[in-house]
């Protein structure tokens, strides 16, 4: 899955010589955290946060607020933040958001802004991909880490005239099993989990003691 | 105004998909006998359900999606058009007219709401009616129509009226809850085991409902092997809450038996003292809360000799305002249904133990009284707040 099928390209943007009172003005409007800041050919110049905005002003001195709120984005701005392309897979930008802490990836071609990703979007997209969102019931079956066993399971459920709607493969402690979850289209699971089990498969469910 | 009806007829028996299909019709049959074996029919109103018209499905439903029940019910939709639709499926397979038999069941809803609203009658319950997972445009679990959607909705148009549906089916409510999503008018409370693994795997407490009707879907999802004590604290609580919060005009509780512990495709451990309590509390609500008004409907349940006759049997007397039915059973019922089936109960109440002790019933109760606080927290002030966490969580044994 590519970035550009999951960001933001409608997206609020600010100029460098806009007011931080501006800045806090829009986020608050919109709901947002973060801005990027472009300039007149729509170049990204910079990004600025919830945590730009804190360090704007100081409570300490009361006094200066409405001026410190006057002063221009470019002032306290992050200038170069990092930022990614349309075409990157969204594991790579996963990983940009825990390497760097990022709350907020602007998305360029060149120069130029296309579009904006938040750790909001990334987590709404893990969540369909585990398919929880359209109705289904969930089978794991805890299986050896080898060739074939995936496309085992398949088969015994292409027989029974099921709708597979996802597949997630995760690890466990052991390196050599792995735990597969399938989402499947039915209300009924109960003929699947038996010829499963017949077939040897150690199918997972709820438990009593843990 | 009169007490109380009820909405059945032997026609409805016609929305069955097979007889191999966990959704049987005998469901029906076997509760009306049990109440007639009692003698809890006699002198009670029993009213047959209507069709629901084209254009009362269209309150909820796609036109193209009714056009394509009405074919398949002919058989004359091609089966890559009706996987489409969710039909022909192992879950919704194709039945002979499909669509009268599913319509059947809306209109029997519809006039259990008719009744009650217009003020003929009290309470009513429709026993074929809580078909919550039906979608838009897509039959889904067992469902075609969704009965409930399309009743409140031509509810709300006729009468401008809040209904408070109150779910307890083991299955997430969530045909009834999505159609509802983002209105004020309708709130909806889904009490229901986890999407862990459960169908439809949706039903958490953070789907609280979108735009206006923020704050209005309500859903605590139990974990596996949730007992008694654990559900009706955390269905008093919110019900209760629900109904100070929402002054409600209706209440419509979806009755489904599957959270019993007998129950083949569930993994909750409910036994017969939750389901005498559940509609006892509900109607509790209606006199406090609605002058009474209250409309039950049945739902899932798929342990169709011991569990389903029993449970509905206990909504049946809440509504006609008796205790729960206690004792043993009619002999005369017993016998009948024995010839068929041999795991007829014979006493209302169950046989124990009914299940083996579960080791870790402390963490459950306690996960599970979380829930609720988490559902209700952004709705209560702080001395709520406050009475919530000094509730003890903890059944003792």
């Amino acid at each position: 899955m590519l970035i550009e099928q999951i960001m933001k390209t409608n997206c609020i943007t600010i100029q460098p010589t806009n007011s931080i009172a501006h800045a806090a003005e829009l986020m608050q409007r919109h709901e947002i955290r973060h801005i990027p800041v472009t300039n007149a050919r729509h170049e990204l110049v910079g990004l600025i946060g919830l945590k730009e905005l804190q360090s704007a002003s100081s409570v300490f001195h009361p006094d200066t607020l409405q001026v410190d709120q006057q002063n221009s984005v470019s002032s306290i701005m992050q200038r170069n933040p990092i930022t990614a392309h349309p075409l990157d897979f969204i594991e790579d930008a996963a990983i940009l958001f825990y390497e760097h802490r990022l709350s907020c990836l602007p998305i360029v071609r060149g120069r130029r802004l296309v579009g904006v990703m938040t750790e909001t979007d990334l987590l709404r997209t893990f969540v369909q991909l585990t398919g929880a969102l359209e109705p289904s019931s969930q089978i794991e079956v805890r299986v050896e880490n080898t060739a074939g066993t995936l496309a085992k399971i398949a088969n015994l459920l292409a027989k029974t005239n099921v709708n597979i709607l996802n597949v997630l493969v995760y690890p466990t402690d052991d390196p050599y099993v792995r735990i597969v979850a399938f989402r499947v289209q039915t209300m009924n699971p109960i003929r699947i989990i038996e010829k499963l089990r017949k077939e040897g498969f150690d199918v997972l469910g709820p438990d009593v003691s843990r | 105004m009169k007490e109380f009806a009820y909405i059945y007829s032997q026609e409805e028996a016609n929305y069955r998909f097979s007889d191999s299909h966990p959704f049987n019709p005998i469901r029906l049959d076997l509760t009306i006998s049990l109440l007639e074996a009692m003698g809890a029919l006699e002198h009670v109103d029993c009213i047959a359900p209507r069709l629901a018209t084209d254009e009362e499905l269209e309150l909820i439903h796609d036109k193209d999606y009714i056009q394509a029940v009405k074919l398949a019910g002919q058989g004359e939709l091609s089966p890559m058009k009706a996987q489409m639709y969710g039909l022909g499926t192992e879950d919704t397979p194709l039945f002979n007219q499909m669509h009268t038999g599913a319509a059947l069941l809306v209109g029997g809803t519809i006039e259990a709401c008719e009744l009650v609203l217009s003020g003929q009658y009290k309470r009513t319950f429709h026993i074929g009616g809580g078909l919550h997972h039906g979608f838009r445009g897509r039959a889904s679990g067992f469902c075609i129509y969704n009965d409930t959607a399309v009743a409140m909705a031509a509810m709300i148009e006729k009468y401008d009226c809040r209904i408070l549906y109150v779910d307890t089916d083991a299955h997430h409510g969530d045909g009834v809850q999505w159609a509802f999503y983002n209105r004020s008018d309708v709130m909806t409370l889904s009490l229901h085991e986890t999407g862990r693994y459960l169908f439809p795997g949706t039903g958490m407490v953070t789907e609280r409902g979108a735009e206006e009707g923020y704050g209005f879907s309500w859903n605590i999802p139990f974990d596996a092997f949730t007992e008694d004590a654990s559900f009706l604290l955390a269905y008093r609580t919110a019900l209760f809450e629900a109904c100070e919060l929402f002054k409600p005009d209706l209440i419509i509780t979806q009755n489904g038996a599957d959270a019993h512990a007998l129950d083949p495709l569930t993994h909750l451990s409910l036994t017969m003292k939750s389901f005498e309590e559940i509609p006892q509390i509900a109607v509790e609500a209606a006199n406090r809360y609605t002058q009474g008004r209250i409309v039950a409907l049945g739902g899932g349940g798929y342990d169709w000799y011991r569990v389903v006759p029993r449970v509905w049997s206990q909504v049946f007397a809440a509504l006609t305002d008796r205790a729960p039915f206690s004792g043993d059973l009619p002999k005369e019922w017993v016998e009948r249904w024995t010839k068929q089936s041999t795991t007829v109960p014979t006493t209302w109440a169950d046989q124990f133990p009914l299940y083996p002790t579960i080791p870790r019933r402390p963490e459950i109760e306690e996960k599970n009284w979380e829930t609720v606080k988490r559902l209700l927290w952004p709705f209560v002030d702080d001395a709520k707040k406050e009475q919530l966490s000094d509730v003890s969580p903890y059944s003792i044994d």
